[in-house]
C-alpha cells in the first residue's frame, strides 16, 4: 500500500524563482528519489508566502515545519534529516509571524494551528498570566495610558460605539449605546460589573481569556469605568472557576501595586477598585439582574424589567453589565481605533467571536474567528472535518438555550444579523456539533432537564412550564408519546417565551421550537411508529396486551363510517 | 517596578521587562512552558508540569526555565507544552504526559534532536 508520509512544498512567487525556488525544487525532488523515498513524499509549490527574508521557502507536512531560505546545499539536510529521520533541521526552521496567501490557506488545511484573527485571544497560551511584565512586552496598558492621558469618556464612548462592538455574551447589544446610556444616567455613584458568570453549557470563552490574560479583563474594565463615570466595579466569577479567580485575584494586587488600578491611575485623579465575586453556581445567575441581586448578597432571582441595570442596578444605581469577552475587546479598539477594529467581521456584525467547539469533530477547542465565517468553515478547517466522516445532522448554538440550526445552514454566515434572518441566534458562540447518531428528542430532554432544574421558580410559566415540557418530551422518548402533544409542546413553549420574567424561561423552549421545525418528522416517528432512528431512546415494543388493546379500538375513520352508516338506516 | 504615573513611566517600565526578560534569556538556553489553564490541568498538565520540574532537576538542567501559560484554543492537544531555544522559533507540543516530558528532556534539551511525534507545529 501507498502511503504518503509527508509533504513537501516549495514557493514559487516570482521572489522565490528569482531566488532559485526552481533549482531547489529540482534538487529537492532528485533527493528524493535518490534517497528511495518518492513512494512516501509528495513535492508540490505554493505561492505567495508573505516574508520576503525567508525566501525560497520549503514547508514540510504534517508538522507545518517552515524552512527558509532554503539553497540548493541545505536540500540534502533537509531530505536526510526530516524526511529520512524525522529530525527537524534547526538551523533552517523559521518562525512565520503572518503566513499570507496560500500559505495561510494551507496551513488552516494541514497544520495543527489554524490561522485565526486574534484579538480577544491575543495573549492567551503565549504569555504567562501571573506576570505582569509579559503583559506589558506584550503591549499590555498601552490602551489604558492613551485612553486616561489623551481621551475623554466621551471620545472613548465614541470610539467604542464607532467599532461597531456587540456584546459577545449572547443578546448583541451594541455596547457603545449602553456605555452611553450608563454615562448619561443621573444617579451617582455608578458601578461597573463584568459578568464572568458563564454557565451556559459548553461555553468556556472566558475562561479561556481570564485564564490566559487576566490582565486584559482589569485593563478593559478600568477604561470602562472612566469612561462611564464609575470609581467601583465587580467581577462576578462562576465559583467553579478558581483557577481564574486565583488569576485574577493576583493581576489585580500587581496592578495596584503598580499604580495601574485603585488610587491615582497612571497619575491621574482617576480612582478605580475591583472587587472579586465568586458565584455559587446558579444558572440564572448568568442573567444580569439577577446576578445583580445575586451580588447585593439576596437571592439570584432576577427583576422585573423595565427599569434597565443602566438605569437601575446594583444598589439602585447606575449599572454597566458587560460580559467577559465584550470587554477584551475594549483594549485593542482604544489601542489601534475604530477603524482599524471595523476591517474584521461582516458590515453588521464587526469584530471577531470567540467559538468553543465541541461534540463529533475531530478536533475540539477554542478558535477565534471573524464573525461571518460559516458552520462549515468552522467544521472542515477548525474542526477537522467529523468524526469517523460522519454526516452532520444539526449544531445548536450558544449552549442550552441556543438555537438548534440543521445541517442545511451551515452554509449562513455567521454573524448577528444572517442568524438572526435564519432564525437562528449565534449566543455565547458556543457550538455543538451533532452527527447523525443524535437523537432529536433526546437532546430536547436533556436541555429541558438541564431547564427544570435551573429555573429559579419565581415565575409560574418558567417554573411549572419547564416541568411540564419535560414530562411530555420524556413521555415521547419512551413510547408514551401523541401526536397532540406536539401542538401542546408548542403552544407552552410559546407561552412561556412571551410570559416569562426572564432570558431563562423565555429560552428554555427554543432548542425544542427549533427541533419541532427542523425534524418534526423524526418526532413523529417515535410517536406513531415508536422507532427512534438514532438508536438513542429505549422505545420498548407493545406488549401483546397492548397490541390486541390497540387493534380493538376503533379507528377515527371506523367509527364515522360506522356513524354514518347508522344514520343512513 | 515603582508606580507607573504616566505613558513615560510605562515605557520604562516595559524597557525594565524587556530587560529582565533578556537577562533571563541569558541565563536560560531554553524556555519551557506548560499551558496549564483548566482544560490542560484536566488533561494532566500539573503532572507534565512536575515531570519536568523534577527531571530537570535530577538531569541537572540548570540552562532550562519552567513557566506556566494559559490556554491558546488546542483542546484536543491538551497538555501543550512549548520549548523555545533563545534565539530560535518555538517548538509547540502536544498530548506532553510525563513519559513524553522525559523524551522532551532528555532529547531536545540534552541533545537539541526535536521528538517529532509529538509536534504540532514549528514555525
Amino acid at each position: 500500500m501507498k502511503v504518503i508520509r509527508s509533504l513537501v512544498l516549495v514557493s514559487n512567487d516570482p521572489r522565490s524563482v528569482e531566488l532559485g525556488a526552481e533549482e531547489v525544487f529540482r534538487a529537492l525532488h532528485a533527493e528524493i528519489r535518490s534517497q528511495g523515498l518518492h513512494d512516501q513524499v509528495r513535492i508540490g509549490t505554493i505561492g505567495v508566502v508573505g516574508e520576503q527574508q525567508h525566501l525560497p521557502l520549503v514547508m514540510v507536512y504534517p508538522e507545518a515545519v517552515a524552512y527558509g531560505p532554503v539553497t540548493l546545499d541545505d536540500v540534502h539536510l533537509i531530505v536526510e534529516e526530516h524526511l529520512l529521520k524525522g529530525q527537524i533541521v534547526m538551523s533552517l526552521l523559521r518562525f512565520l509571524q503572518e503566513p499570507a496567501g496560500e500559505l495561510a490557506w494551507l496551513r488552516t488545511r494541514s497544520g495543527a494551528l489554524p490561522v485565526q484573527q486574534r484579538i480577544v485571544l491575543e495573549r492567551a497560551g503565549i504569555i504567562d498570566p501571573y506576570s505582569l511584565d509579559d503583559y506589558l512586552l506584550h503591549n499590555g496598558y498601552t490602551a489604558l495610558g492613551k485612553a486616561l492621558t489623551s481621551m475623554t469618556p466621551e471620545q472613548i464612548i465614541d470610539e467604542v460605539d464607532q467599532s461597531g462592538l456587540q456584546g459577545r455574551g449572547g443578546a448583541g447589544f451594541p455596547t457603545g449605546r449602553k456605555w452611553g446610556f450608563v454615562r448619561a444616567a443621573p444617579s451617582h455613584p455608578k458601578y461597573i460589573i463584568a459578568n464572568a458568570d458563564e454557565s451556559e453549557p459548553g461555553t468556556y470563552k472566558d475562561r479561556l481569556i481570564i485564564e490566559g490574560d487576566p490582565f486584559s479583563l482589569i485593563e478593559a474594565m478600568t477604561i470602562a469605568a472612566y469612561a462611564v463615570g464609575a470609581n467601583e466595579g465587580f467581577i462576578y466569577i462562576r465559583g467553579e472557576y478558581r483557577l481564574a479567580y486565583q488569576r485574577l485575584e493576583n493581576a489585580i494586587r500587581l496592578a495596584e501595586e503598580h499604580g495601574l488600578l485603585g488610587d491615582a491611575i497612571f497619575g491621574t485623579d482617576f480612582t478605580f477598585h475591583i472587587h472579586l465575586h465568586a458565584g455559587a453556581g446558579a444558572y440564572i445567575c448568568g442573567e444580569e439582574t439577577a446576578l445583580i441581586e445575586s451580588l447585593e448578597g439576596k437571592r439570584g432571582q432576577p427583576r422585573a424589567r423595565p427599569p434597565y441595570p443602566p438605569s437601575y442596578g446594583l444598589w439602585g444605581k447606575p449599572t454597566l453589565v458587560n460580559n467577559v469577552e465584550t470587554l477584551a475587546n475594549i483594549p485593542a479598539i482604544i489601542r489601534h481605533g475604530s477603524e482599524w477594529y471595523r476591517q474584521f467581521g461582516t458590515p453588521s456584525s464587526r469584530g471577531t467571536k470567540v467559538y468553543t467547539i465541541m461534540g463529533n469533530v475531530n478536533f475540539t477547542g477554542a478558535i477565534e474567528a471573524p464573525l461571518g465565517i460559516t458552520l462549515r468553515e468552522v467544521i472542515e478547517i477548525y474542526g477537522k472535518g467529523m468524526k469517523h466522516g460522519r454526516r452532520l445532522k444539526l449544531v445548536q448554538t450558544g449552549g442550552s438555550s441556543g438555537s438548534i440550526v440543521p445541517a442545511s445552514l451551515q452554509d449562513t454566515p455567521m454573524d448577528f444579523e444572517s442568524w438572526r434572518k435564519a432564525g437562528a441566534s449565534l449566543g455565547s458562540g458556543a457550538l455543538l456539533i451533532c452527527d447523525e447518531r443524535t437523537c432529536v428528542v433526546d437532546l430536547a430532554k436533556v436541555l429541558l432537564q438541564f431547564f427544570r432544574f435551573e429555573s429559579c421558580a419565581k415565575c409560574t410559566p418558567c417554573r411549572t412550564g419547564t416541568q411540564r415540557l419535560y414530562q411530555i418530551v420524556d413521555a415521547i422518548s419512551k413510547g408514551h408519546g401523541a401526536l397532540a402533544d406536539l401542538d401542546e409542546l408548542q403552544q407552552l413553549g410559546k407561552d412561556m417565551e412571551l410570559l416569562s420574567n426572564c432570558g431563562l424561561g423565555q429560552t428554555a423552549s427554543v432548542a425544542l421550537r427549533d427541533i419541532l421545525k427542523h425534524f418534526r418528522d423524526e418526532v413523529e416517528e417515535h410517536i406513531l411508529e415508536r422507532k427512534c432512528r438514532a438508536g438513542v431512546c429505549r422505545i420498548p415494543a407493545l406488549s401483546p396486551y397492548e397490541i390486541a388493546a390497540a387493534a380493538a379500538t376503533p379507528s377515527q375513520a371506523a367509527i364515522e363510517e360506522f356513524e354514518g352508516s347508522t344514520e343512513s338506516v | 517596578m515603582s508606580r507607573i504615573r504616566s505613558m513615560e513611566d510605562l515605557e520604562t517600565a516595559r524597557q525594565q521587562a524587556h530587560q529582565r526578560q533578556q537577562a533571563l534569556s541569558e541565563q536560560y538556553r531554553f524556555d519551557i512552558r506548560v499551558s496549564t489553564a483548566s482544560c490542560g490541568v484536566a488533561a494532566g498538565a500539573l503532572d507534565t508540569l512536575a515531570a519536568f520540574k523534577r527531571l530537570a532537576e535530577t538531569l541537572n538542567l540548570t540552562d532550562v526555565r519552567i513557566t506556566e501559560t494559559g490556554c491558546g484554543g488546542l483542546c484536543a492537544l491538551e497538555p501543550l507544552v512549548q520549548v523555545q531555544e533563545s534565539g530560535r522559533p518555538p517548538i509547540t507540543y502536544g498530548r506532553v504526559t510525563p513519559q513524553v516530558a522525559r523524551r522532551i528532556l532528555t532529547q531536545h534539551i540534552e541533545k537539541g534532536l526535536i521528538v517529532p511525534e509529538y509536534v504540532i507545529e514549528a514555525a
